[in-house]
C-alpha cells in the first residue's frame, strides 16, 4: 500500500483528504505543522507528501527545502496543496522544490486521479 | 559743431534729471552706495520697502550701516558682502515689518548697487504651495495605506472565506460519491445543488481576488511554451458535460499542434470564460470553437446560437459589474467576468472582441500574440 504523508494545519481539510485517499486505497500519514512533517517525512518514508503551504511555525516551502535535504534513499515527491489566491506563487514551490501544486478546494472528483499521475510520475 | 559750456551744462543736467525720474519710477528699490556704505542715489521705494518714513533728499547722503541700524538682516549684509567681500550677492529673502524682500547687489565702479524688490505676494503664493504639496503628500501616503490595507483585506478575506468552503465542497464530492454509504436520487439532487452552489461563490471569490490583483498591478506573468490546441481541448472536454445536460452540440475546430508562449493560467482563464458564458447563454442549439493562426497571432473564438446581446448593450460589454439582462432568466455571475477577460488579453499583449446578433447568436474572440515580449 502506498503511503502518502498530508500536511495539513486545518482540521477539516486534513480529515477531508485523508478520507478521500483512504478510500481509494492509500495509506495515510499525518503531520500537522511543517515541523512535524519533516520528522515524519524522515521516519516513515512517505510516497508522496501533500503539502499546505500556509502553515504556522515554519511554512511549507520551508518543510519542503528540509525534506529535500534529508539523506533519503528514494526522493520523495511533493506536492504543494495551496489557495487560488496564492497560486501566482507557483514558482515558488517549484522553486523550493515541489513537482506541482493542486488547487485548494481540492475537487473529490479530480483528486485521486491528480495524486495517481504524480506517483507514477 | 562745438558744444558750449552753458549748453554741456545744461544737458548734463537734463540727464540727471532723466536719470531721477527712471530711478523714480523704477518697479525696484534701488540705492547706489560709495566704498564706505554713503548712499549717493536711492528712490522712495527703498526706503519704504526698508521700513522707513523719510524723503529721498534726506537718505542721500547719509551711511547705510546707521540709516539702517534698526534693520539687522540688510546691515549685516551689507557689511559683509560690501565693506569686506566686495563681491556681488543675493539675499533670497529678509523680513522688513511683516514684509518679506529679495535683495540683489551688483559692483559698479566705487561703490554697490542694491536692488530691492517686494517678494511678499509671491512668497505667500510658495508657502500655499508648499503646504499644498505636503496635503497632497500626505494624502497620497494615506490613500496607499488604504490601498495596501484594502489588498490585506481582500488577501486575507478570501483566504478566510475559502476554508469554510474546503469543506463544503469537499464533503458534497465525497457524500455525492458515495463513499459515506449510499444517498437516495433526491439526495443527490440536492447534494448536487449545494455543491453546484459552493463552486459559484468560490468562482465571485476568484473572480473579486483576480479584480484586485490587476488592479493592483500585483499580476505577475508566468511565461511558458504550450500547445494552445491542447488547452482549448482540454478546456471543452471539461464542459462537455455541462453542454450534453442542457443538449448542445458542441464543435471545435483547430490545427494539432499551435505553440504559443504565454501565461498558460491566464490563456485558459479567458477561454473558460468565453466557453462558460456560451454554454451559460445558450439553451439550444450549438456552441462552436474555433482555434486558428494569423501572422503573428494566435484566435479563439467562440460562437453560440444563445440569446444574443442587444446593440445597446454591446459596449459595455466588458465593463466591470455590468450584467446585461437579456431574456427574462436570471444567469449567475459576478459580473467581472468578461471585465477580466479584456483585462488579462491586455495584459498578454492581446485583445477580446465580440459580435452578437441579438436573440441569434454571439462571438467571442481573444486574440493573443503567438509569443509574450
Amino acid at each position: 500500500m502506498k503511503k502518502i504523508l498530508v500536511v495539513e494545519n486545518n482540521k477539516q481539510n486534513m480529515y477531508l483528504m485523508s478520507r478521500i485517499l483512504k478510500n481509494a486505497g492509500y495509506e495515510v500519514l499525518e503531520a500537522w505543522s511543517g515541523e512535524e512533517s519533516v520528522e515524519v517525512a524522515a521516519k516513515k518514508k512517505p510516497d508522496l507528501i501533500l503539502m499546505d503551504i500556509q502553515l504556522s511555525g515554519i511554512d511549507g516551502l520551508e518543510a519542503t527545502k528540509r525534506i529535500i535535504g534529508l539523506e533519503m534513499e528514494k526522493k520523495v515527491p511533493i506536492i504543494a496543496v495551496t489557495s487560488y489566491a496564492m497560486a501566482g506563487d507557483r514558482e515558488k514551490f517549484l522553486a523550493a522544490g515541489c513537482i506541482g501544486y493542486i488547487e485548494k478546494p481540492i475537487d473529490p472528483d479530480t483528486f485521486i486521479t491528480e495524486i495517481k499521475k504524480y506517483l507514477n510520475a | 559743431m562745438a558744444i558750449t559750456r552753458t549748453e554741456q551744462e545744461t544737458s548734463l543736467f537734463e540727464l540727471k534729471e532723466f536719470l531721477l525720474s527712471i530711478l523714480a519710477n523704477a518697479p525696484y528699490g534701488i540705492l547706489a552706495l560709495d566704498l564706505e556704505g554713503e548712499i549717493i542715489m536711492t528712490n522712495s521705494l527703498a526706503i519704504e520697502y526698508l521700513g522707513k518714513k523719510m524723503s529721498v533728499n534726506r537718505a542721500v547722503g547719509k551711511n547705510i550701516l546707521e540709516l539702517f541700524k534698526d534693520v539687522p538682516p540688510l546691515t549685516k549684509t551689507v557689511e559683509t558682502y560690501i565693506k569686506r567681500g566686495r563681491k556681488p550677492f543675493t539675499v533670497p529673502s529678509i523680513q522688513i515689518n511683516k514684509r518679506f524682500m529679495l535683495i540683489k547687489g551688483r559692483l559698479i565702479l566705487e561703490g554697490t548697487i542694491l536692488m530691492i524688490e517686494d517678494i511678499t505676494d509671491q512668497k505667500i503664493i510658495e508657502d500655499k504651495l508648499r503646504k499644498q504639496t505636503q496635503e497632497l503628500e500626505e494624502t497620497n501616503i494615506r490613500l496607499k495605506e488604504f490601498d495596501r490595507l484594502k489588498s490585506m483585506f481582500l488577501a486575507s478575506m478570501s483566504h478566510e472565506l475559502r476554508t469554510p468552503l474546503n469543506s463544503i465542497i469537499g464533503f458534497t464530492g465525497i457524500i455525492l460519491q458515495g463513499i459515506s454509504g449510499e444517498i437516495t436520487e433526491d439526495q443527490r439532487k440536492e447534494l448536487t445543488m449545494v455543491k453546484n452552489s459552493a463552486n459559484h461563490l468560490l468562482e465571485l471569490i476568484n473572480d473579486v481576488i483576480d479584480v484586485s490583483k490587476i488592479e493592483a498591478d500585483k499580476v505577475e506573468l508566468f511565461i511558458s511554451e504550450f500547445n494552445l490546441s491542447d488547452i482549448v481541448k482540454e478546456i471543452r472536454d471539461s464542459f462537455t458535460a455541462a453542454a450534453e445536460e442542457k443538449g448542445l452540440k458542441m464543435s471545435l475546430k483547430t490545427p494539432k499542434r499551435l505553440v504559443i508562449k504565454s501565461d498558460k493560467r491566464r490563456v485558459k482563464q479567458v477561454i473558460i470564460n468565453f466557453i462558460s458564458n456560451a454554454v451559460k447563454f445558450t439553451d439550444r442549439g450549438e456552441v462552436e470553437i474555433k482555434v486558428v493562426k494569423k501572422d503573428k497571432k494566435a484566435e479563439v473564438s467562440v460562437r453560440d446560437t444563445g440569446i444574443g446581446i442587444e446593440k445597446k448593450d454591446m459596449n459595455k460589454l466588458f465593463n466591470a459589474f455590468s450584467r446585461i439582462h437579456s431574456g427574462s432568466v436570471m444567469r449567475e455571475g459576478s459580473g467581472l467576468g468578461l471585465y477580466l477577460t479584456k483585462k488579462i488579453s491586455r495584459m498578454l499583449g492581446g485583445e477580446v472582441t465580440a459580435e452578437s446578433k441579438f436573440g441569434k447568436e454571439s462571438k467571442f474572440t481573444f486574440i493573443v500574440p503567438l509569443e509574450h515580449k
